[in-house]
């Protein structure tokens, strides 16, 4: 990296400006910056620089003065909603937000956990890594089932694009050939275990619709020359991800995107500036540039650009959207439709089963795999759904040999009872649903009428609920996991539904607010991730989504922004931006 | 540590001696040498006993525990988790440990839920054998406890209280340095998966991933 990648003040006019430096962001800078234009990454939060700043890596529990557990009182002063996170803990603790001074509030009765990752990197330090396409069907259900508008793109207009980010980020998965789950460009599978197999072939005996298969995730388990050459090596099974990773094993920003841009010479990092609104020129009809408060100082400054690309995470791209108010645009930028903010979704992880494998006593596993198995969505399709609900879940799991956290509590005093703790115990195996949230208008987040952070900014004000079809689909998903369990064989199968006491939000997968569409009339974005309204302003987050689909969505976050940067830059050349 | 090879330790020692040896160990343990030796300097066995006897005194400096209280806790561990080929729960200093993350990681009630278990325990230890748990020998102390988690000694709520305790000892052994590189077999840096491996009954556990 060049010494004089951050910068602070700049009246440069960039080719470019991105905001937000995550998984999308980072994306963004690196094609941008490819493809010869000046760029400017602009970062709410401090540098995090990969390998030096991970300082929660390598430690072992005994090195955290709670064994990695947070304490009280640190949780009750900032941390009152990031705990929820599981990934939240002493050791990774410093990449997620501070809710005491991240407030934002939710309408009476309802609730949403908005996890964040306000560092440069942001949440790809702390994603879980599962990297799956979108099908036509997901692209088309909208359209089939009549909720939500249709996409204006389809499989084929992503296709290359996935394959070309693939490549790149390095997705370990195992080529299935299903209709509904488009295979990838893969590394290697993580292996399964022995009953992981076994109650994939009783599975796939019993129910011929379902497959189980293992999990696709962004880790190197056999780098290429590409990977190599980003300073990337192989994935060592730590399963220490969200600590961050000196081998760069897994895909994030610090270890793939960002050195890419930064090769090139092309890019600028302006960290610790909190993107207040957008400057709108409302003779040219074209954003200028954006205005920021300094993250520690409050100071305010401007920088300046051809195009700005927001990717600021699907509900922080609205939030500023919202509040670049203009003469044209009196309720939030490029929002003549007036969906902004609306249609919120996440996915809805609230229904499963565990249970015991029985026998495998002689099978054991070596390392800490950084993934689990799926079953993916069965109900792919409008003649294939359930009767008293629309769209479908996938099933996420995988299988352990119990140890001392779970056999602690078992009877038992003295020599015997230690001896047990320290030896593998029964295999359990569990199956999770990942269920698809419907968009639907009154799901939103507005700017809060008075309440300002410290930066001055509205908070956002959030009315988000699960929907009758949403209930629906987790007590069957309830019933179909235990069923499934069951018939693999397992026993002791108990099962679980837990959306009456989840709010949404925790599956940390937003999506919605800035939608894409045909019709400028009741979308934000056309197919390309460009504001209807704006030409030179394009978001191509979360925000862009039309559907939720069932799958992880970040592969997709990186797949719609390239393509996005590379019309964004044929359109400048053209001169039509 | 089996039963029979403690009895015939203890066979030609008199009460008083054995209650005395492990007072004192405890004491050195818990307070240090110099502490220990001042309490039990000149004295023998009965003023240990008659220290242990005493009502519990309240905590000080804010502390979660009184002193008492700590040394029945001691006592806990080094039951619940005895030496064996591994080191042991106070070898551990898992005594120490369950203070602390009681204070810094759990609530008000799971906090006076264990001050309850700890002086449930001492009561029952003194209705059935007239003295301080602290001061039974092993095979009573362990008796004990068993009794006191699986029968009429105890509550259910009692039961949860104990089982409660014991887990977050037992997290706190095995999230020891002690606890994770030696009771368990421990891969800092694994190197990669393996889906299937071998395993028989002398295989040991991985230690789980450092975070929970």
């Amino acid at each position: 990296m060049t010494t004089d990648l951050y910068i602070h003040e700049s009246d440069q006019e960039y080719d470019a400006i991105v905001v937000g430096s995550g998984i999308t962001g980072g994306w963004a800078a690196k094609e941008f910056c490819e493809r010869g234009m000046q760029t400017l990454m602009i970062e709410r939060g401090r540098v995090v620089e990969h390998r030096k700043d991970y300082i929660g890596e390598g430690k072992g529990p005994w090195e955290f003065a709670n064994r990695t557990k947070v304490d009280n009182l640190l949780v009750e002063e900032k941390y009152n909603v990031q705990k929820k996170c599981y990934a939240f803990n002493d050791a990774t603790k410093h990449f997620f937000g501070n809710d005491k001074d991240l407030p934002y509030t939710t309408k009476k009765g309802t609730g949403f956990d908005w996890i964040r990752g306000n560092q440069l990197g942001g949440k790809s330090l702390i994603w879980h890594r599962q990297s799956y396409r979108l099908s036509d069907f997901d692209f088309s259900a909208n359209k089939a089932d009549g909720h939500g508008n249709d996409w204006p793109i389809r499989y084929k207009d992503l296709e290359s694009w996935y394959s070309y980010v693939e490549k790149f980020a390095g997705i370990s998965g195992s080529t299935e050939g299903l209709e509904q789950l488009p295979d990838s460009e893969f590394l290697p599978p993580f292996d399964m275990t022995a009953p992981e197999l076994h109650v994939k072939q009783k599975i796939e005996e019993q129910f011929p619709d379902r497959q189980l298969i293992m999990g696709r995730t962004a880790h190197l388990t056999q780098p290429t020359q590409l990977h190599m050459e980003q300073g990337r090596v192989t994935c060592q099974a730590r399963n220490e991800c969200q600590k961050g990773c000196s081998f760069g094993a897994y895909f994030s920003t610090q270890s793939s995107t960002l050195p890419a841009a930064a090769k090139t010479g092309n890019l600028s990092i302006a960290p610790n500036s909190v993107v207040h609104s957008l400057i709108y020129d409302e003779k040219t009809q074209r954003v200028k540039g954006v205005r920021v408060v300094d993250n520690d100082n409050l100071s305010t400054r401007e920088y300046f650009a051809k195009v700005v690309f927001l990717c600021a995470s699907t509900l922080g791209s609205a939030q500023i959207m919202l509040n670049t108010k203009t003469k044209s645009f009196p309720n939030g930028i490029a929002n003549s439709s007036g969906v902004l903010g609306h249609y919120l979704m996440d996915h809805n992880y609230n229904a499963g089963a565990t249970g015991t494998v029985e026998g495998f006593d002689d099978k054991y596993f070596s390392g800490r795999r950084p993934s689990g198995i799926l079953v993916p969505n069965f109900q792919y399709k409008p003649s294939l759904y359930k009767k008293d609900y629309v769209r479908g879940y996938g099933l996420a799991g995988g299988s352990h040999r119990n140890n001392w956290q779970g056999n602690a509590h078992q009877n038992g005093i003295g020599v015997d009872y230690k001896n047990q703790l320290n030896k593998p115990g029964k295999w359990s195996m569990g199956l999770h649903a990942q269920g698809e949230m419907l968009p639907r208008f009154e799901n939103y987040m507005a700017l809060h009428p008075t309440k300002t952070d410290k930066w001055g900014i509205p908070l956002l004000d959030i009315d988000c609920t699960w929907s009758e079809n949403e209930k629906l689909m987790m007590a069957d998903a309830e019933q179909t996991a235990f069923d499934m369990l069951t018939k693999a064989g397992l026993t002791d199968v108990t099962s679980y539904n837990s959306i009456a006491k989840n709010n949404p939000g925790l599956a940390i997968h937003e999506l919605g607010t800035a939608r894409m569409g045909r019709d400028p009339k009741d979308s934000v974005l056309n197919g390309f991730n460009q504001c209807h309204d704006v030409d030179n302003l394009f978001v191509t987050d979360g925000a862009s989504f039309c559907s939720s689909a069932v799958q992880n969505p970040s592969l997709t976050f990186m797949a719609i922004t390239v393509r996005a940067v590379d019309y964004c830059v044929k359109e400048m050349k053209s001169r039509r931006i | 540590m089996s039963t029979n090879s403690n009895k015939s330790e203890l066979a030609y020692r008199t009460l008083d001696e054995d209650n005395r040896r492990l007072f004192m160990k405890k004491m050195v343990a818990l307070f240090g040498a110099t502490t220990a030796t001042a309490v039990l300097s000149g004295c023998s066995a009965p003023v240990a006993k008659q220290f242990a006897m005493q009502r519990p005194n309240l905590p000080k400096n804010g502390k979660l525990f009184s002193e008492h209280e700590l040394t029945v806790l001691y006592s806990l561990c080094e039951t619940i988790l005895p030496k064996t080929d591994t080191p042991s729960a106070v070898e551990a200093g898992c005594h120490e440990f369950v203070p602390h993350q009681l204070q810094h990681c759990h609530s008000k009630q799971q906090q006076d839920d264990c001050i309850h278990i700890i002086n449930a325990v001492e009561l029952v230890a003194n209705r059935e054998f007239g003295q301080s748990f602290v001061l039974l020998q092993a095979p009573h102390q362990q008796q004990l406890l068993v009794d006191f988690e699986t029968n009429s000694m105890s509550t259910e709520s009692e039961k949860g209280q104990f089982r409660f305790l014991k887990a977050l000892i037992v997290f706190g052994y095995f999230t020891s340095e002690i606890g994770v590189t030696k009771a368990l077999n421990y891969q800092p840096v694994p190197g990669g998966f393996v889906g299937s491996i071998p395993a028989n009954s002398e295989t040991k556990s991985w230690s789980p991933q450092a975070y929970y």
